[in-house]
């Protein structure tokens, strides 16, 4: 399991990571895939991802559309165009820095 | 797939919002997530309990976590609101400064009537802020914050009808101010109701501001009637 504090750091960049390979997600859906491709190392709850969530919609990154399912409502989320441009450079820091995180947990690798 | 029906989706609802989960969006998503969990839950060997599932899958989730989600929600819905709190704050504090000034004033210097008119004034205009808060809060259905608003209305209009109603002599037995004293206090009776009648409101928190308005108002008049020589 990936502890919490570290997780807290790249949530932003694992929601926009999933968004942008997949047109339209739900919050479960998310969590869900994230345990699937962490293969269970990565268990996201509802407390961590919903916050974030509204977060990176009142920033204008993500769009959300309503679906009414019965007595209850599907939320989904979409990149929006700034979203898409955020991702991207999200995803660039966060390789880059893996990439010197790796360099300073194995300084032998270079 | 464990089938989850319409009147246990109905139960979960009334559920999270007796948790204290008043924001509708944030509810409607936390309603479905949670019946995900539910409609995905395996139960080879003793079969699906919709009570028990649901009791195991929400025994974390306390009314703190649930208010502290919210908090996180709807701060990050509207980053003004963290302001709005500060500011709630800050008249309270101003509130109380100046109701302990003008005690401690009116005993000791022959100003007292130009201070208490200025901080019966002051008051009156904090009081505004709150009414403020409350339209906003209303419009983006921040509802325990409209709560809170509205407690502050109460206060300001408590504190300041009190200081007004002194100022003029409510003793000298006029009874124009002290109908003016009776109207400020009226007037925040209904608002307090507007901003806790909401359906959603769960009944432990209007329990709890009733509990704390009680208490205030005590204290207050204790104040008030302490301060007459």
């Amino acid at each position: 399991m990936v502890a919490n504090d570290l997780l807290k750091g790249t949530l932003r960049t694992i929601i926009l990571k999933l968004l942008s390979e997949n047109k339209e997600l739900y919050g479960y859906e998310m969590t869900q895939k994230v345990e699937e491709q962490s293969n269970g190392a990565i268990k996201l709850t509802f407390g961590a991802l919903y916050p974030v969530l509204h977060k990176l919609e009142a920033e204008g990154i993500l769009k959300t559309r309503k679906q009414e399912l019965g007595k209850r409502t599907r939320i989904y989320y979409t990149l929006t165009q700034l979203g898409k441009k955020t991702a991207t450079v999200k995803m660039a820091e966060f390789a880059e820095f893996v990439k010197t995180m790796r360099y300073i947990l194995h300084p032998a690798i270079k | 797939m464990n089938v989850i029906s319409e009147a246990e989706i109905d139960f979960i609802a009334n559920d999270l919002c007796s948790k204290g989960l008043t924001d509708q969006v944030l509810r409607e998503q936390i309603l479905d997530h949670i019946v995900c969990m539910l409609e995905q839950e395996e139960h080879v060997s003793t079969g699906y309990n919709f009570i028990s599932s649901y009791q195991t899958l929400i025994s974390d989730l306390g009314y703190k976590k649930v208010a502290g989600i919210q908090r996180e929600v709807l701060l990050a819905k509207n980053i003004p609101l963290q302001n709005l709190t500060r500011i709630q704050f800050m008249i309270a504090g101003m509130s109380t400064l100046l109701l302990i000034a003008w005690l401690y004033v009116k005993k000791s210097s022959h100003m007292f009537g130009i201070f208490a008119f200025t901080t019966s004034m002051l008051l009156f205009i904090t009081a505004l802020v709150p009414i403020s808060w409350y339209i906003f809060c209303q419009k983006h259905q921040a509802r325990k914050l409209r709560l809170l608003s509205c407690l502050g209305c109460i206060l300001a209009l408590i504190t300041g009808s009190g200081i007004l109603a002194n100022y003029l002599d409510i003793r000298s037995g006029s009874v124009f101010l002290q109908s003016i004293f009776i109207f400020f206090f009226c007037i925040s009776v209904p608002l307090f109701l507007i901003g806790s009648s909401h359906k959603k409101v769960p009944i432990s928190s209007l329990v709890y501001y009733n509990l704390f308005l009680l208490a205030v108002g005590a204290g207050l008049y204790h104040v008030y009637i302490s301060s007459q020589p």
